[in-house]
């Protein structure tokens, strides 16, 4: 019976069943060894891309290769139509693809030890919708972000939160670094991780690990053909904890029978009656051909239908989501272009994510050009940090050797790799926009990013709601986040971003706040909170009874339907509703920090929402907030906010076309456009200026605003102070003639 | 009366000047005028601008209509007076065509690269503007006060 036996090599608990071979657990490091040594002798460890060297064979052409080919299960065993056992990218792709390299990309590397944390990008946001809780989570270095190892939240609880929008690999694949070895910077080796990965089952979820297997980077999630690969499939499995069988269900070779999720924790993996509940595939004989193969229908460069899974946006306005007929989608693809022609990558799969600056952490100059020329910039313009690298060598100097060049470069000095216009692109003129916005503003500050209506709108992204999944949603859902937020990024510039508050349930320890492991959340407070479906429908908004509305509405019109109410009546029932909703919050918030400072015995319990901190007032029943500044780390209830670079929009519909006072008068977008906290908590902080929000002073935005006021007068000032200077010019020449005359007749 | 307008815009043009220089200053270590910085280097521009060309009204008066020039001071005075024309009109002209929606950002690195080299090229040319001028009043000052 091999249900996941490639997992058992890993995880024994008292003896390992590999391939019909039975290893006792002491043997254990040498099946580690074995299966590592099998891993990069079989698979290859390749990192420099050399073909002539690796033992990967290449076609070299730009044709579409055909992949009819043999599948392998997690044992290495070919899969026939009468197989019962899942596929396993890594024994399939593995096979003539260099895995251990690719496993080092940007979609599995997050937790890799030595790995660049790049620029912060949208965290994981864990959102239980029943407590309240919105909680944004990285394995990355990120401020505001919270590592889930510090929660105590486990690879596997990530994995079967997250997998759906993670391609495998990496922390889904149970590769967890030793503590203290995250940032050693060392090169990573299978060998470790796996040992570490043995090392870390202590933590009764992840014995989980042994049950449901681990997800493989599934090569097929991006490179499957348009309309081939079911993601819906693959979710379903994994939040059935079918991820070792996940691949092949989103493939749909066969179907699956068995979820993981109905064996209880503890059950050992090698008992019979175990195994025998473990999920089986009944192959779908029709996709074997007569010589055993399958043909897996894919491609080189990704499809935007793939990338959308992941990254796809939702604007969301006061009466819900936008219709998608009034949005135009980027300007890029709607020109023809996919995500994959600028968002491009080697055999590593260090995708191009193209920020500037983003090739600073690569040494081969040829790369660094490769990439300065995928940038916003690069590609339209020419890269805006010179190297040598981009000086063509005729015109290179000793003076170019060194650190980059803050220099200007013609179009004839800039090397012919390193021009713009990469694609096509077309060079914008920016006619009359002064330089110094280019020092202050990110491209996407003007381009980029939801069309701002004076405030901050709320967003939907794949990876926080689970876009994709067929579902009925409002708009309202957890977490809530907005955007644009015109705020400061690292280099100084302004950038739109999105923005989420943390939510979520904590202690507070000597003065440090941290959040409870929000896994266990929902059964801590389910007692004392006892909400179903909702925590804002329920507790914060909850909806009235008959005899409120009756108080509210009168007796006539309190038996009418919702829809049929005047702005009136509605404006009544909210207030009514904001005030019942307070009164439950306050009780059940209040009771449940109680029930949590008994039960995890802690000082204090507190629910953070909207940059609030909730706690027990000294009554011990009733709510007060607490002020941030009592925190040593404040940070963790602050704007968590990242850069966001899509949709781009044409060049007619960026900020500042209008003219100066289009950005440089009260009301603008980048200055004056507000922003206010949301979340699940009835409180909301009042709202406050983009240009707020990047410390910019009121009174110096108003004194540029005034100066640009006048800017239109002064024009005609400076023209007429050229005319009389041009006159006086004129005059003095004509005077400077006359007197060379005067003196050349007096002389004849 | 032009004599206390002349000075009026004399004291204007080496006041702005002087701001205007300073607050560039920031430019000769490769940095940008951005912030504060350029706030008050474009109040300063505007007061060049009218202060320049008024001056140069008044002096063209005092020059052509009263005939005051005499001697070497004047030389010195007459090429002060052009050399800050010719720069002043220069640094005037660039900045204009960049606030119209003609240049292209490349144009515009060069407009503002000329901008700079004759917005600092004023600075001797005030100078000398300035040093012609008070020796020009000295100079008659003394012949008034000499007897005979």
């Amino acid at each position: 019976m091999l249900t996941s036996p490639f997992l058992r090599c890993f995880f024994p608990s008292r003896s390992v069943s590999c391939s019909k071979r039975r290893f006792p657990a002491k043997k254990l490091p040498f099946v580690i060894f074995q299966s590592v040594a099998f891993v990069c002798v079989a698979v290859g460890i390749s990192t420099d891309g050399d073909a002539a060297d690796s033992r990967f064979s290449r076609a070299d052409s730009d044709t579409r290769m055909m992949h009819h080919i043999d599948l392998y299960d997690y044992d290495n065993k070919k899969i026939t139509a009468e197989s019962e056992t899942p596929y396993s990218p890594l024994m399939t792709c593995g096979r003539c693809h260099d895995y251990e390299t690719i496993s080092h990309g940007w979609h599995f590397n997050a937790f890799l030890p030595g790995t660049n944390d790049g620029r912060r990008g949208e965290p994981w946001i864990w959102t239980e919708p029943r407590t309240g809780t919105q909680l944004p989570l990285s394995y990355r270095d990120s401020k505001g972000l919270f590592n889930p190892n510090d929660l105590g939240v486990s690879p596997w609880e990530m994995t079967h939160q997250f997998g759906g929008r993670i391609p495998g690999g990496g922390v889904a694949a149970n590769q967890t670094p030793a503590v203290g070895e995250e940032d050693n910077g060392e090169e990573d080796n299978g060998e470790e991780n796996n040992e570490e990965s043995v090392a870390a089952v202590d933590d009764p979820r992840s014995e989980r690990w042994k049950l449901s297997g681990v997800l493989q980077i599934d090569c097929m999630v991006c490179h499957a053909s348009p309309s081939v690969y079911d993601f819906n499939a693959r979710r379903d499995a994994i939040d059935d904890e079918n991820f070792a069988w996940s691949a092949t269900a989103g493939l749909r070779l066969g179907t699956i029978d068995g979820n993981v999720s109905r064996i209880k924790d503890g059950s050992d993996p090698d008992d019979e009656a175990i195994q025998a509940k473990l999920p089986k595939v009944t192959y779908d004989a029709r996709r074997f051909s007569p010589d055993g193969t399958v043909f897996m229908d894919l491609i080189r460069h990704p499809s935007n239908n793939a990338c959308f899974q992941c990254h796809s946006q939702r604007t969301v306005d006061e009466h819900g989501i936008e219709s998608r007929w009034i949005h135009d989608q980027d300007v890029h693809l709607r020109a023809g272009m996919q995500c994959s022609d600028c968002h491009r990558n080697g055999i590593d799969h260090n995708i191009v994510r193209g920020f500037e600056g983003e090739s600073d952490q690569y040494d081969d100059p040829s790369v660094r050009v490769a990439m300065d020329t995928l940038t916003c910039v690069g590609c339209h313009i020419g890269p805006e940090h010179i190297g040598p690298e981009h000086i063509g060598p005729e015109h290179i100097g000793p003076e170019h050797i060194g650190n980059d060049q803050e220099v200007e470069l013609s179009i004839r000095e800039t090397a012919i790799p390193s021009r713009a216009g990469r694609l096509g692109s077309p060079m914008p003129e920016h006619a009359g926009l002064p330089a110094v916005h280019f020092e202050r503003l990110a491209c996407t500050a003007c381009h980029s990013g939801p069309i701002s209506r004076g405030e901050a709108i709320g967003m939907m992204t794949s990876f926080a709601h689970g876009l994709g999944v067929k579902e009925h949603r409002s708009g309202q859902e957890l977490p809530r986040i907005i955007a644009p937020v015109y705020g400061l990024d690292d280099d100084g510039k302004i950038y739109p971003q999105r923005a989420v508050w943390p939510a979520f349930w904590g202690t507070v320890v000597d003065g440090a706040l941290t959040p409870i492991d929000p896994s266990m959340i929902y059964d801590l407070t389910r007692k004392s909170l006892r909400v179903r479906k909702g925590f804002v429908e329920e507790l914060v908004t909850p909806q009235l009874s008959r005899t409120e509305l009756k108080e509210v509405l009168g007796e006539e019109r309190s038996s009418v339907r919702e829809h049929e109410w005047t702005d009136e009546e509605a404006t009544k029932v909210a207030a009514a509703q904001k005030v019942a909703g307070e009164k439950l919050f306050n009780e059940k918030v209040a009771a449940t920090l109680v029930g949590l400072q008994d039960t995890l015995e802690a000082e204090q319990a507190v629910y953070v929402s909207s940059g609030f901190i909730y706690r027990l007032a000294a009554d011990g029943e009733s709510l007060e907030k607490m002020d941030a500044n009592e925190l040593k780390n404040s940070e963790a209830v602050e704007m968590v906010s990242w850069p966001l670079a899509h949709s781009v929009r044409p060049a007619g519909w960026s900020l500042g076309v209008g003219g100066c006072l289009e950005c440089h008068s009260d009301g603008s977008v980048i200055f004056d456009s507000t922003l206010q906290s949301v979340g699940p908590g009835p409180d909301q902080t009042p709202a406050i200026t983009m240009a707020e929000v990047r410390g910019t002073s009121a009174n110096q935005v108003l004194l540029w605003n005034q100066l640009f006021g006048g800017r239109k007068l002064f024009k005609f000032l400076i023209a007429g102070s050229i005319g009389v200077l041009c006159v006086t010019l004129l005059i003095g020449i004509g005077t400077l003639a006359s007197n060379l005359v005067n003196r050349r007749n007096n002389v004849t | 009366m032009i004599k206390l307008a002349e000075r009026i815009c004399l004291l204007g043009l080496v006041a702005s000047v002087a701001v205007l220089t300073l607050t560039a200053l920031p430019v000769l270590w490769g940095s940008h005028l951005m912030g504060n910085t350029l706030l008050v280097h474009m109040m300063a521009s505007g007061v060049l601008v009218f202060v320049l060309p008024a001056l140069a009204v008044l002096w063209l008066m005092r020059t052509f209509c009263i005939g005051e020039a005499v001697g070497s001071a004047s030389q010195l005075e007459n090429i002060g007076f052009w050399a800050t024309v010719v720069t002043g009109l220069l640094a005037i002209v660039t900045v204009f065509v960049c606030m119209l929606p003609v240049a292209s950002t490349e144009s515009m690195h060069l407009l503002v690269s000329i901008h700079a080299y004759a917005g600092f090229a004023m600075v001797p040319a005030v100078l000398l503007f300035i040093f012609g001028a008070i020796r020009l009043r000295r100079t008659k000052s003394m012949r008034s006060t000499t007897p005979g």
